[in-house]
């Protein structure tokens, strides 16, 4: 359902835009799943080091 | 972060910092920039990310390194700061895609290293190479209804006292314990950190706040000594001064190496510059009233919502402010006083990432507020 006030806000193409948002709102979670796995963290490998045992 | 960009047909590019630009204690490991981006023949946004978190704190209670759903709360390392804004960014530009809206800007995402520490940040080096265009939207912030006002700049000095390694039995006259030596020079830096604090800066603190924002000095780490039958030949100390943009980097750097090199007399001790971050001044211009609005938007904030403040936590943008001349820095992200930044548990919630999407997706959109985009502005006078 498409808001009456986001259609007026922006259009109707954005208002379906932003109802996909909430439709592909788990590919976020899986993303950030993906990412977080990766150690970036400085100084590199400093995270494994404090994993809880 | 290839994998994770490709779906959405962009264009990647990775960039690599020269190792001669950031060498220094503690890093290791090469410096790869990710550009992804579309090309149309719009202007271009640049959508701003670093991918580097801290070190996972002691007493984190999960694997900081696999994400925890906890309701609507996503709990793990750089959820918050700034995976998460990765993962909004991404989710904004496929909802685009599935529904072919039409974009007033060709998104440029900055995949960058070295925000956290480190002596030159990724960010740097791809505006010191020209590879920066269009405004840019940085996502190092909050989720706040904030204007931002700038912030300071910071620098760590890494500091290596050098005693003499003995046994800790027979032989201990012949060492030099370079613990007990370095304890004159910690003194030293803990007398000067309420001199240091005193410092005060005109940049509006945060509505929250319980007075102006100030300089400080930390003694963030100390490395040193093995074993006990071991007299310790060396210990290491990692120092970090956040300066106001009122300071001089060159004078408060000079005023701790002073202080360290009185307290030491003879010691053999060696001073590094491991990191900076220049300050980042008013990033004001004439996309923010927009990007307001996009805010307003995915957060729900009414205009009366918005306040300006600046911050004594630090950003890369110094750098790019002063390699390309250009002032303007929209600021957003997902951190709250609840995220835990920096900390154990660090996290962000589903509700504002999805949030945030929309926020961007709305900016974005040719069809949000034209009335308000110095572009779309620009256009319609040289029709008239």
């Amino acid at each position: 359902m498409i808001s009456q006030d986001k259609a007026d806000r922006g259009g109707v193409n954005l208002a379906h835009g932003l109802a996909a948002i909430d439709r592909l709102s788990a590919t976020a979670v899986h993303d950030l799943q993906r990412m977080v796995a990766v150690d970036t963290s400085f100084p590199p490998g400093a995270a494994t080091m404090t994993l809880p045992t | 972060m290839h994998q994770i960009a490709a779906p959405l047909a962009l264009e990647c590019e990775r960039i690599i910092v020269p190792e001669e630009l950031w060498r220094a204690p503690g890093a290791c490991g090469r410096r790869t920039n990710l550009i992804a981006r579309r090309r149309s023949g719009r202007p271009v946004l640049g959508l701003y990310f670093h991918v580097d978190t801290v070190p996972a704190a002691p007493g984190w209670t999960t694997d900081p390194l696999q994400l925890t759903c906890e309701g609507d709360r996503l709990v793990g390392l750089g959820a918050a700061d700034m995976k998460g804004s990765i993962a909004a960014a991404l989710l904004a530009l496929r909802a685009a895609q599935q529904t072919g809206l039409s974009l007033a800007y060709d998104p440029m995402l900055l995949l960058c290293t070295d925000e956290e520490a480190g002596l030159y940040p990724g960010v740097r080096y791809l505006a010191e190479q020209g590879r920066l265009e269009g405004h840019i939207l940085n996502f190092n912030g909050s989720a706040m209804p904030r204007i931002w006002a700038g912030c300071f700049g910071l620098f760590t000095l890494t500091v290596r006292v050098h005693g003499k390694p003995a046994h800790a039995g027979e032989q201990r006259s012949a060492g030099v314990n370079a613990i007990e030596a370095a304890l004159p020079i910690l003194n030293a830096v803990a007398a000067l950190k309420p001199v240091i604090a005193q410092r005060t800066s005109a940049l509006p603190p945060a509505p929250q706040a319980s007075g102006p924002l100030a300089a400080s000095l930390d003694i963030s780490a100390i490395h040193g000594g093995q074993c006990g039958g071991q007299i310790p030949s060396l210990v290491e100390l990692l120092l970090c001064r956040r300066y106001a943009p009122e300071e001089d980097f060159i004078g408060a750097r000079s005023e701790i190496e002073t202080a360290i090199k009185q307290a030491a007399g003879s010691l053999d001790v060696e001073i590094i510059l491991s990191g900076h971050l220049a300050p980042t001044s008013d990033p004001g211009g004439p996309h923010w009233p927009r990007w307001q609005q996009a805010l307003s938007l995915g957060f729900g904030y009414a205009p009366d919502d918005f306040a300006r403040w600046g911050a004594s936590g630090c950003s890369d943008f110094g750098w790019v402010q002063q390699a390309t001349g250009l002032q303007e820095v929209l600021l957003t992200g997902l951190g709250k006083p609840d995220s835990c930044i920096h900390a154990p548990g660090e996290s962000t919630t589903l509700t504002d990432i999805v949030a945030l999407a929309k926020s961007l997706l709305a900016y974005l959109s040719a069809e949000f507020c034209p009335e308000l985009s110095p572009e779309a502005m620009t256009l319609k006078k040289d029709f008239a």
